[in-house]
């Protein structure tokens, strides 16, 4: 939603230079001789310049460092659970590759266009797998 | 009494403190975080006026300004950055509810207001001066939360015009209309409360 688009009247130029230095004689300086319209404007400001201010709570500044650290903290887990699954997955499919004995019999079994399929889908298994378990980590508790 | 660092100082102190938090060194944000902490809570604060929506925006706003620090150029001050991420988390937070920033200044809007504004604050020609203050301080409250927002940064925050400018995207000119209009009416509600007195 844009702000909503405001008509601006002309501003009386001697009226804003008025509030100008009814502000900087709130402020102490150029306090003296100061016109009727400045004077009421230096009481404006003095006004405005006493509105009271809200703080944070104490410990803001610490929650919103814990609250940064759990967020980190819970994003770095999930990425390195995600990659160590992806390293788990390579490893096997490569080990599977390579040195099972009973993967002699697969190759003969199947085409090397279907064996390649068989591993494209055990991929995906393990990769959907890994994507799984690193949403359930990185869920916030509450949602768990 | 002290006196004020040079901007300068100041830009080199923000820059100092920002390669600090970059670096992750121990505590840095922590202090960015106490430094700025009272100017992100007044912005929040005086556009959505709820305590705990005001705590959850301001740490979203921390939040926002350590995962976007490294945009961080050091060409203004690090006060006018914050305040920039601050305004727009509140706004997004205005627009969502669908609560309208800003508002016309209809003419006669002077006088209306001025009846509503502090009817159980009785005034005296020799009303002390916080009498006089909470009636400028309750008729802010009812201003549109921009406004409100404009008059907090300009003369309790001391932020200049320009910078104002680029915290809240709009041009000088309309801050200034802003800023005039919404000082001409407190002026007006002063004198109009004072002036119902016998």
């Amino acid at each position: 939603m844009p702000v909503k688009k405001v008509d601006h009247p002309p501003m009386d130029d001697a009226e804003w230079a008025a509030q100008e230095r009814g502000m900087r004689g709130a402020s102490g300086a150029g306090e003296h001789g100061l016109s009727g319209a400045e004077a009421a404007y230096r009481e404006v400001a003095d006004a405005l310049a006493s509105m009271p201010r809200s703080e944070p709570p104490a410990h803001f500044a610490s929650d919103v460092v814990k609250c940064l650290a759990q967020r980190e903290s819970g994003l770095e887990r999930a990425l390195s659970r995600l990659l160590l699954a992806a390293f788990v997955v390579a490893a096997a499919v490569l080990g599977a590759l390579n040195f099972a004995p009973g993967l002699q019999l697969l190759r003969a079994s199947f085409s090397e266009e279907g064996l390649g399929w068989i591993v494209l889908v055990a991929g995906c298994v393990g990769l959907s797998w890994a994507t799984r378990r690193a949403r359930e980590i990185s869920a916030p508790p509450s949602a768990t | 009494m002290a006196s004020p660092p040079h901007p300068t100082q100041s830009i080199d102190a923000d820059r100092a403190l920002v390669e600090a938090v970059l670096a992750q060194r121990p505590g840095a944000f922590e202090r960015l975080v106490r430094e700025y902490q009272n100017l992100c809570w007044h912005v929040v604060d005086r556009m959505v006026r709820h305590p705990d929506d005001t705590r959850e925006l301001c740490q979203e706003a921390f939040l926002r300004i350590h995962q976007t620090l490294h945009q961080y150029r050091g060409e203004s001050a690090l006060k006018s950055w914050v305040a920039q991420v601050a305004y727009s988390v509140a706004k997004r937070h205005l627009e969502r509810k669908r609560i309208p920033l800003a508002q016309d200044w209809p003419d006669d809007q002077g006088p209306s207001l001025a009846q509503r504004v502090g009817a159980d604050i009785d005034l005296e020609e020799s009303a002390s001066e916080d009498e006089r203050h909470a009636l400028v301080h309750a008729a802010v409250a009812t201003l549109p939360p921009l406004q409100r927002t404009l008059l907090t940064l300009y003369h309790l925050e001391e932020i200049p015009i320009g910078d104002i400018a680029r915290v809240t995207g709009l041009a000088e000119g309309t801050i200034k209309s802003h800023l005039f209009r919404s000082r001409k009416l407190l002026r007006g509600i002063l004198e109009s409360r004072l002036g119902e007195c016998p």
